[in-house]
């Protein structure tokens, strides 16, 4: 339960961290740590067995949470699942995006893990039953990347391209996240754990923004967020009928998920079916 | 232990429980084991080793965490508050409250939910039930069924 020996570098800068991935020697195997809440454990249980971490978590710039000119918020990188759930409220961002944001920080593991845990780190990690990477596709969110060639973004909804695979390039770094500052109406988030804190084995976000289509996401499905197709007109067609709604739900499910789940898992069919139901009907609940 | 290889060595300042520490390590040494092997502060309890127990729970700058899956290396220049430095009115009342309500068979999960059980009371002074239950989620008992902890944390909130 010991992990193997490693160099250890603190980065000071972004570009001091990419410059230290850009200069590892071409025999070593570099992770990038931050809060290291994912990472620690494999590193313990020698699932990974670098020569050298690139500690980035104490650059100061990578934990700022910034508001931008159009309401919406910067979130660096090393910016903490506490510090998320612990947004004061007030108007400094907008309310839905505030709620959205605490609900789904405060729900991650457990506080001891959020004190260290980072969204950048979580996104980077790509874990599937994680839960940044189905509701930043949910909140139309942009990752930015740091690089040897420079800046990038990456839109949230084709960062995540499988089991732990992510856009990152060889040499690039996470820097921020970018949500936009549109009116959040609604929304609903739910997942199922089999223990408070435990991976999930299903989740689901919906996110209401006024128009007639909604962002449904599903997360937990053991590959990258899946997208639901859905919309104002077909819920109001099961307005009355949770029966109804539910069948609609199932069928755009069934229509979303890889065929791993879709044509294997009854079970997990039914845990995504029932999550994404309770987040459409706290939508319809928050009328 | 084995010697590191001097790439690998690493010269850390930490304040433990208030005292200033100078202590060499391994880049690889996680903050439970320089508590214990170094700093022989065997208070902090290794469990699980990947996060899951929360035996290990220490305060680093106020805040929980994990020393298990905390790398040493990363806590340099920082404070360090173990279940031997935890102190004051309210840590004396959480003590009493656990022993009163027999919250602790072997006491392997002890100093973590201790830890756990300050953060909790000090984020929410309030805390119901299924609060505490929530929030304790993450230290594990293996003898007590929870009941005398819960009960021994909900007599410590404000209410």
């Amino acid at each position: 339960m010991k992990p193997v020996p490693f160099r250890y570098q603190r980065a000071a800068s972004l570009e001091e961290a990419v410059a230290a991935l850009a200069g590892a020697g071409a025999d070593d195997d570099v992770r990038v740590i931050a809060g290291g809440q994912s990472l620690g454990p494999m590193l313990n249980l020698r699932l990974v067995r670098p020569t050298l971490l690139v500690d980035i978590h104490r650059i100061e710039g990578l934990r700022a949470i910034d508001v931008l000119p159009d309401r919406g918020v910067r979130i660096g990188a090393c910016v903490t699942h506490a510090m998320l759930e612990d947004l004061p409220s007030g108007d400094r961002l907008p309310p839905g995006l505030a709620d959205v944001l605490r609900h789904v920080a405060g729900g991650i593991a457990y506080r001891a893990i959020r004190c260290r845990g980072t969204i950048g780190g979580s996104l980077a990690h790509a874990d599937p039953a994680a839960d940044w990477p189905s509701a930043l596709a949910a909140l139309g969110a942009t990752i930015e990347l740091a690089g040897p060639a420079g800046r990038r973004s990456v839109a949230a909804s084709a960062f995540c391209l499988g089991l732990f695979e992510t856009a990152i390039e060889p040499g690039e770094v996470v820097a921020a996240v970018v949500l936009p500052g549109s009116v959040i109406r609604r929304w609903g988030h739910r997942k199922h754990c089999r223990k408070v804190g435990e991976f999930a084995h299903a989740m689901a976000i919906c996110i209401d923004r006024g128009g007639e289509a909604l962002e449904a996401w599903l997360g937990a499905t053991g590959g990258a967020p899946v997208a639901i197709a859905l919309d104002r007109g077909a819920l109001a067609g099961t307005a009355g009928s949770e029966a109804q709604r539910r069948a609609l739900l199932r069928e755009r499910i069934a229509a979303a998920l890889p065929d791993s789940i879709a044509t294997g898992d009854a079970y997990a069919r039914h845990l995504h079916a029932q999550m994404a139901a309770e987040a459409v009907n706290d939508i319809l609940a928050n009328r | 232990m084995m010697d590191a290889p001097a790439e690998a060595a690493i010269d850390l300042q930490l304040i433990v429980n208030g005292t200033v520490r100078q202590v060499r390590t391994e880049a690889r040494t996680s903050l439970c084991d320089l508590l214990r092997d170094a700093l022989h502060l065997t208070g902090t309890h290794a469990g699980c080793e990947h996060g899951v127990c929360g035996a290990c729970t220490v305060l680093l700058d106020g805040q929980p965490v994990r020393a298990c899956i905390t790398l040493a290396a990363a806590c340099d220049g920082r404070a360090v508050t173990t279940v031997e430095g935890l102190s004051g009115p309210l840590v004396d009342r959480l003590r009493a409250a656990f022993q009163a309500e027999h919250a602790l068979q072997c006491g392997y999960c002890t100093p973590g939910m201790l830890v756990s059980a300050v953060d909790l009371l000090e984020r929410k002074p309030g805390a119901d039930d299924d609060e505490i239950r929530r929030d304790m989620s993450g230290n594990l008992c293996r003898c007590t069924g929870y009941v005398g902890i819960v009960r021994a944390i909900r007599s410590c909130t404000r209410s």
